[in-house]
């Protein structure tokens, strides 16, 4: 095995669960996330020559991932954001105020929320899986703090 | 990070699932599975007129190339540690711990398995799935003097296969078990004639077995539609083994007694008509009770601290001296029924000193005093005696069997484990 099929198991790994996590909103369930995790990995492994050393592999490894979640219809030079993304909570009822909360946010912001928060990305990380920029990231991500900070506070943010 | 970022990240930690059921061999297969569509894909066009057959046991799941799989964690290797260190001598299955490897995972009803399997000395294997079940084949095929106790049918069934099913009253919810014969199919049978083949993943020698485990459709879990049987059947369609599954009477039903405490007594115990037989507080204070109750299918059920059963009506007690040694972790127990005519049972330890009981209707049960834990004092067997003296049976015990007698200083036994001697 070479050195780069050993970064990807390390990463897989270190990261399978986040990954799992992160994109179980975008396909609407774990089930299904599991397979585009396993299949991204695959391809991954498959294509690891063709990784170019201009970002991180883990924010590659999710750009293939984001790829076949969406079915294949995201084309490269079209950042994520732009893509209007209907992400949402895998098990809402768990949480409905937090589902009413986060539904009233724009796509764009709900799936940064949903990186930073379910698949524990930092700002980087969201950054160059997005491909925007990280100052991007942090004003979005701050933009809808507020905005949930609004609509939660009303009842109290509160960990369950 | 500010203190509503810090509540909103509980808030999502708390829908997060956690379960890891990751698997590295998968993305493998996965990646390999291309490659060789396209191999296939190559040959087929340079070979058109060639007929290619896939060997049939390539059909039933994938291989896993048992050095090549990932090896068990440190838990893991623990447990099938204990199934050796723990047996009592000549009955542990020759496990080899350290070869542990995790082969797959399944998911069924929302909760991730994972199978570890690990060599035998004898030649065969013992497999764990998380969550479900394991157990060990020691050797491949029966030794000679056990085999002769099975009908034809079932030993040909043994030396084929291994199966078991969890399940309810409603029938199997899950089966599972391992194959041992290349190239054969396992079929799942249901009582509406339905009939479905389970795949199963192949690891390679040492283990040469294939494994599975399968959860029963919903749909498959009513009256009417349910699990019946499973079926292995060879290259050629012939049926080589079968497994039938009963639906599952729950074995014990749970009863809160006035003091507030439970009792697990069996379910088919009448509860209105138990009674107390045996009654006493343990050494350390903790209160000991047998209770009998008549069973609603004739016969006579019990249940104490530590387990339950019920006898069916006018069988005999054979063997005649049923008594059991249970350990405990701060203490050992002798109990178990005895025929109608032993008066009395003697308790012999390994330093020539016995102890006399008299049975209570049927039954013994005692605590070993503590002058009796250590190694060269301990119980080696109960006989039971009838009224004129007579030996009527008894029950060996293996004096040097670790973790049943307390001790202060558990000793390693390797593979992590650790158990009084």
């Amino acid at each position: 095995m070479d050195e780069r099929a050993r970064d990807l198991e390390r990463l897989y790994r270190q990261r399978y669960v986040s990954f799992r996590n992160g994109l179980a909103p975008v396909v609407g369930s774990s089930e299904r996330a599991r397979d585009v995790v396993q299949e991204a990995f695959a391809r991954a492994l498959r294509s690891r020559n063709e990784f170019r050393r201009d970002g991180s592999l883990e924010a590659w490894v999710w750009r293939i991932a984001f790829r076949i979640a969406l079915g294949e219809r995201r084309q490269g030079s079209v950042s994520l954001l732009d893509e209007m993304l209907d992400v949402g909570l895998v098990t809402p009822e768990r949480d409905p105020d937090l589902d009413a909360a986060l539904r009233a946010l724009s796509p764009r912001r709900r799936l940064i929320v949903f990186l930073r928060y379910f698949a524990d990305m930092s700002y980087l990380q969201i950054a160059e899986t997005c491909g925007v920029s990280e100052g991007t990231v942090a004003a979005t991500l701050a933009q809808a703090h507020n905005q949930l900070a609004e609509a939660l506070n009303s009842e109290g943010v509160r960990g369950r | 990070m500010t203190d509503f970022e810090t509540a909103l990240a509980a808030r999502f930690a708390a829908l997060t699932d956690t379960d890891d059921d990751s698997d590295w061999l998968d993305v493998e297969r996965r990646m390999r599975s291309v490659k060789r569509r396209r191999a296939l894909t190559v040959s087929l066009i340079a070979a058109a007129a060639a007929l290619i057959v896939a060997p049939a046991w390539a059909l039933r799941g994938p291989i896993i190339d048992f050095f090549s799989a990932d090896t068990a964690p440190a838990p893991v290797v623990r447990d099938f540690g204990t199934l050796q260190v723990g047996a009592p001598p000549g009955m542990a299955p020759g496990v080899r711990p350290g070869q542990a490897r995790r082969v797959t995972s399944v998911r069924i009803d929302g909760k991730t398995h994972v199978l570890y399997v690990a060599p035998t000395t004898g030649g065969g294997f013992c497999e764990s799935w998380t969550h479900a079940f394991g157990g060990c084949r020691s050797t491949r095929t029966l030794p000679v003097d056990q085999a002769a106790r099975l009908t034809p049918n079932r030993l040909r069934s043994y030396n084929a296969m291994g199966t078991t099913f969890e399940g309810n009253a409603d029938g199997a919810t899950q089966v599972g078990g391992h194959v041992l014969v290349p190239g054969s199919t396992v079929e799942l049978r249901y009582e509406d004639s339905a009939s479905v083949e389970i795949p199963y993943v192949w690891v390679s020698k040492p283990i040469d077995a294939g494994f599975f485990l399968h959860g029963i459709p919903f749909a498959h879990r009513k009256v009417g539609h349910r699990a019946t049987a499973l079926v292995l059947l060879d290259k050629d369609g012939h049926e080589i083994g079968r497994e039938t599954f009963h639906p599952y009477a729950p074995r014990d039903v749970v009863h809160r007694l006035s003091n507030g405490r439970k009792a697990f007594a069996p379910a088919q115990a009448v509860w209105a008509k138990r009674r107390v037989l045996i009654d006493f507080r343990s050494a350390r204070g903790q209160k000991i009770t047998l209770w009998v109750a008549p069973s609603r299918t004739g016969g006579r059920c019990y249940w104490w601290n530590q387990g339950s059963a019920c006898l069916p009506a006018g069988a005999p007690i054979v063997p005649p001296v049923q008594i059991g040694l249970t350990g405990a972790p701060r203490s050992v127990r002798v109990f178990g029924p005895v025929a109608a005519n032993v008066a009395t049972v003697t308790l012999n330890y390994q330093d020539g000193t016995t102890d006399t009981i008299m049975p209570t209707q049927g039954f013994v049960l005692e605590e070993i005093p503590a002058s009796h834990y250590p190694k060269g004092h301990r119980l080696v067997s109960t006989v039971g005696y009838d009224q004129n003296g007579h030996v009527v049976g008894q029950s060996p015990f293996q004096p040097d069997t670790p973790g049943l007698y307390p001790c202060n200083e558990p000793k390693s036994y390797g593979y992590g484990v650790k158990q009084c001697p």
